[in-house]
């Protein structure tokens, strides 16, 4: 009651919007509110975002301004404003809001993303030392047959394995299990979601 | 009990009694008793004299006797009710008369003689008792009962006492069960008071719960001795021995395991990179198609995207929306690509649209880098409607109605509801296809939930290798959701193949193979290597514990 | 000097070139050439979404318009406009810790909105179809025509199919089952049934985890083939320039 009290106008929003959107699934004469309302949070997300980038420029700033890694937050604001600047005149398909997506932000994110595979296989490794026990063996034997079944190894296909062994963990033990979880998920976000919409969990601030 | 302290005490005799000292008076053998002062009420009757000059002898023989009992009999101690209520007697009794038969030795000139009243004192109202005896309850009556009598007998020297309590057998207490005396009030009182010390100093001598005459610290006594051996418990004597193996093994030198753990897991992290790195760059530098790609049975599912492209009329629109993650979109680029040209070579008109800032961007450099050949990208003849943010409320507004969602493309002000491809889109449902290509499970997944029950063609998907396992389920969901998949490398093989095409997946295939084998031994390798490092320094830890405890020793 | 457009698609190979083995060298341990490719990826990347967002969201829906309002030109919805342009400026409270309050009606506008979409999605898309396709993991007209066929085998077959999916989907459930009756002074434990149904969903769930490891290890694995095979095909373009 204290908590509800607190901040009473967030949470009547949230019930009501919530309310709105779901009653318009049932009532179409409220498929136009519905259709405001989610073109208010289209518009909103995309500022919530330029909040992030404010946000983000200040934190560098102030380090910059205590003498905190000077040289590496002064090399990051000063490439945002740079590109944020550069990408709003020129448009995101200019020539050099263009180079610099594709020369520098793609090759980055990809060879980050190339460096993980000998961090997997890493651990994969320490995995397969460390434990014993039954969900341990069934997972590092369940691994390897997956591997091994997704494509020939060193060019030589294992016909038992990428025609039978391998589809059979894949498309039928891996869907079942993995079939439950979505239903398990699926309720939680369902119990998560009301519990939003009557206002007993206040993300928002509330 | 009424107050004794202002009353005659000749009020309190029962009848009997009184009238046999009425009958003795008149007959001029008793004379009226002396009373104190402060226990004379105005008014009173007067008290009976104690000794008359002329006693009979059976009187005087009484009066002896009662004065040899007394001074050799010890005094009663009355119960606990009695005594409290006795309390104000004993006051006055002792400070007028002297100590009352009931706390203290009576005095033997203070002792009381029970007589049998004579039959003939009694006259005719009173019950006659036989002569010389007295009944066994009024030898051992209760004091309580008898205080006035004996507070008034205790009076002067010279009185004589009414009735020998010398000769009155005490009452024997009853058979009381231990219950019914558990039950009685003050037994609790009466338990603890047993236990207390009785006072043996002062004007309380005798009597116990008392507070005590003397303080404590007034008494003196040796103190009892305790034992000198010091008395520790099991706990105490484990800490102790674990403070002195701290203390013994204070100067000497530990070896740090982290540190031993942390190199080998270094080597091998090292080993890992450049074999793989090693596994990979080699095929990719030679070249040429060593390993088989897929059957044409392998994935199924990737089929069904073939299936329901290839039965595409000519210049339908095609929604293919770009979910992909700048980090995978080496990755999904191959499937990707793989699909775009099967639909280009469909004559698809393809709209794209993307809810992630790159979306537009990465469309563009795939178009640009994998299909510049096919004509309807080389004169632009696709529809890039661009970045929609929003997440789920971005792809239900779309779903329910893209032109109220993206009126115009914004980076350029265009209507794109005018081109060909769009003028007879009002909802998704109106597009032939819908495509969604997305390097992550929850994308697709939020496609699906959103949109994907209400297009009755359902969805398409090419994605990530990582995001199929979650998206294979919806395959096979009723009614039916997702149509098609085709992840990866091994889905984009396997379309190339179907196609009879050559692609990214085929140039790719071969140093995937590699890639694949190599991570498996390594995984294999890398854990038994870890395992024999962990057991050598578990035996050196073991070894080294086992000689510090032999030093101990 | 002026950059002509022909280099500067090599000078962006260059330097792709250079920002991949810098991010490779982490590998080696944490370093500066790895730090500062991070900090310029993080800015670059952070500023090119800002600026698309102006440019396909913010811009066409509300500064234009709240220009054109200013330049006499009035929208078609000015309410709609005005209450844009109010949750607009509450949310920009959110950077003031002091006033960060009043952006909280704004937020619970989008979390109400997320929340009801999420419970519908959620039902229609996934409980509901992926029940009806738990339910349907016995192939009823294909045991029947197996039946009567006399192919008892492949009947079997199906039917061990079947047990088996649903002991998968039905033990990945009991697994994430806690709860428990209590019994007084011992520690609460679950019905036997579910105990072992969850024992079985274990081993399921662990297959899943399994493939979901395999998949991304092997999508690891094709972005590290991507990005050796562009540093294969630069580095003879940039030395050899060809």
């Amino acid at each position: 009651m204290k908590k509800a009290l607190r901040a009473p106008i967030s949470t009547l929003v949230a019930i009501a919007t919530g309310a709105a959107v779901v009653l318009s699934f049932f009532f179409f004469e409220l498929e136009e509110l519905r259709g405001l309302i989610l073109g208010w949070v289209i518009l909103l997300a995309a500022v919530a975002l330029l909040l992030g980038l404010a946000n983000l420029f200040l934190v560098h700033f102030h380090k910059i301004r205590r003498g905190e890694s000077r040289v590496y937050s002064f090399v990051l604001v000063a490439a945002m404003l740079v590109t944020f600047i550069i990408t709003l005149l020129q448009g995101s398909l200019g020539v050099f809001p263009n180079w610099l997506f594709n020369y520098v932000q793609v090759p980055m994110e990809s060879s980050l993303m190339a460096m993980l595979a000998v961090t997997l296989t890493l651990a994969a490794a320490r995995a397969l030392q460390q434990r014993s026990d039954l969900m341990s063996i069934v997972f590092i034997a369940a691994l390897l047959v997956l591997l091994a079944s997704s494509a020939p190894l060193f060019g030589l296909e294992l016909p038992w394995l990428t025609r039978t062994l391998g589809p059979y963990f894949n498309q039928e033990l891996s869907v079942g299990a993995m079939r439950g979880l979505l239903i398990g998920v699926g309720l939680g976000t369902l119990t998560t979601g009301l519990r939003v919409l009557l206002g007993i969990d206040r993300p928002y601030g509330g | 009990m009424p107050s004794h302290s202002s009353q005659d005490p000749e009020e309190n005799l029962p009848d009997w009694l009184k009238d046999l000292r009425k009958r003795q008076q008149q007959e001029g053998d008793i004379e009226p008793r002396e009373t104190a002062p402060e226990q004379t009420p105005s008014g009173g009757e007067p008290s009976p004299e104690q000794k008359g000059e002329e006693e009979p002898e059976w009187l005087l023989e009484i009066r002896r006797r009662h004065q040899e009992e007394a001074s050799t009999q010890p005094h009663r101690t009355p119960p606990g009710e009695g005594s409290e209520e006795d309390v104000p007697h004993e006051e006055e009794g002792r400070e007028k008369t002297g100590p009352r038969l009931t706390d203290t030795p009576p005095a033997p000139e203070e002792a009381q003689e029970a007589e049998p009243p004579k039959e003939e004192e009694r006259g005719e109202k009173e019950p006659t008792l036989p002569t010389g005896e007295l009944p066994d309850w009024l030898q051992g009556a209760e004091p309580e009962e008898k205080g006035d009598q004996e507070s008034l007998q205790n009076e002067g020297a010279t009185s004589v006492p009414a009735f020998s309590q010398n000769d009155i057998e005490p009452l024997s207490p009853g058979e009381v069960p231990s219950w019914l005396e558990a039950l009685r009030p003050g037994a609790e009182t009466r338990k603890s008071r047993a236990s207390e010390e009785e006072e043996s100093t002062g004007p309380l001598a005798g009597l116990s719960g008392v507070l005590p005459a003397e303080p404590e610290i007034a008494r003196f006594g040796y103190t009892p001795s305790r034992p000198s051996r010091l008395e520790i418990s099991e706990n105490q004597q484990r800490h102790a021995s674990v403070l002195e193996r701290l203390i013994a093994t204070e100067g000497q030198s530990v070896v740090d395991q982290s540190q031993v753990r942390i190199l080998p897991i270094r080597i091998l992290r090292y080993v890992i990179g450049v074999l793989l790195v090693l596994a990979t760059t080699l095929p990719l530098l030679v070249g040429g198609q060593a390993a088989p790609r897929p059957e044409m049975e392998a994935y199924p599912e990737s089929a069904r995207v073939y299936n329901a492209i290839e039965m595409l009329p000519a210049d339908s629109p095609v929604l293919v929306v770009f979910e992909v993650e700048t980090s995978l979109y080496g990755e999904v680029a191959a499937p990707a690509s793989a699909v775009l040209s099967h639909l280009l070579q469909k004559q698809g008109r393809l709209v794209f649209l993307a809810t992630d800032p790159t979306g537009p961007a990465l469309v563009e450099r795939l178009l640009t880098a994998e299909l510049a050949a096919q004509p309807s990208v080389a004169t632009g003849d696709y529809v890039n409607l661009g970045y929609l943010s929003g997440g789920i409320a971005a792809l239900r507004q779309f779903s329910a109605d893209p032109r109220a969602a993206l009126p115009e493309i914004a980076r350029t002000g265009e209507d794109p509801w005018t081109r060909q491809a769009l003028e007879n889109v009002d909802s998704l449902d109106d597009f032939a296809l819908v495509v969604i290509m997305t390097s992550e499970a929850e994308t697709g997944k939020a496609w699906i939930e959103q949109s994907g029950t209400t297009l009755s063609n359902g969805l398409l998907m090419v994605s990530s290798a990582q995001a199929a396992p979650v998206l294979l389920p919806y395959l096979q969901s009723h009614p039916a959701t997702l149509n098609g998949l085709v992840a990866g490398f091994s889905g984009a093989s396997y379309y190339e193949r179907l196609r009879a095409d050559v692609g990214l997946g085929t140039m790719y295939w071969n140093a995937y193979s590699y890639a694949l084998g190599a991570a498996l031994i390594l995984i294999l390798i890398g854990g038994l290597y870890g395992r024999t490092i962990q057991s050598g320094s578990d035996n050196q830890t073991s070894t080294g514990e086992e000689h510090s405890n032999a030093d101990q020793q | 000097m002026p950059i002509s457009n022909e280099a500067l698609p090599l000078i962006g190979t260059a330097v792709a070139a250079a920002l991949t083995l810098f991010a490779f060298s982490y590998l080696l341990g944490d370093n500066v050439l790895f730090r500062l490719a991070i900090y310029l990826f993080i800015g670059v990347s952070a500023g090119y979404a800002g600026a698309v967002a102006v440019e396909s969201i913010v811009a066409p829906q509300l500064i234009l318009p709240l220009q054109a309002q200013i330049m006499g030109n009035p929208p078609t919805n000015p309410l709609d406009l005005g209450v844009k342009l109010a949750l607009s400026l509450l949310l920009l409270n959110k950077l003031n810790p002091k006033a960060a309050r009043f952006g909280n009606p704004v937020m619970a506008l989008v979390v109400g909105a997320g929340a009801a979409l999420a419970v519908v999605g959620v039902v229609q898309g996934t409980i509901l179809p992926q029940v009806a396709a738990a339910v349907s993991y016995f192939d009823v007209d294909g045991l029947d025509l197996a039946l009567q066929g006399g192919y008892y085998g492949e009947a079997m077959g199906i039917l061990a199919q079947g047990i088996i999916l649903l002991l998968a989907t039905g033990g990945s459930l009991a697994y994430f089952h806690f709860g428990a009756r209590d019994r007084g002074m011992q520690a609460p434990q679950r019905s036997l049934l579910v105990d072992a149904l969850a024992w079985i969903g274990r081993v399921f769930i662990a297959i899943t985890l399994a493939a979901l490891f395999a998949g991304a290890l092997r999508a690891a694995l094709a972005a590290l083939i991507e990005r050796l095979a562009f540093l294969i095909n630069t580095i003879p373009l940039l030395f050899g320039g060809s």
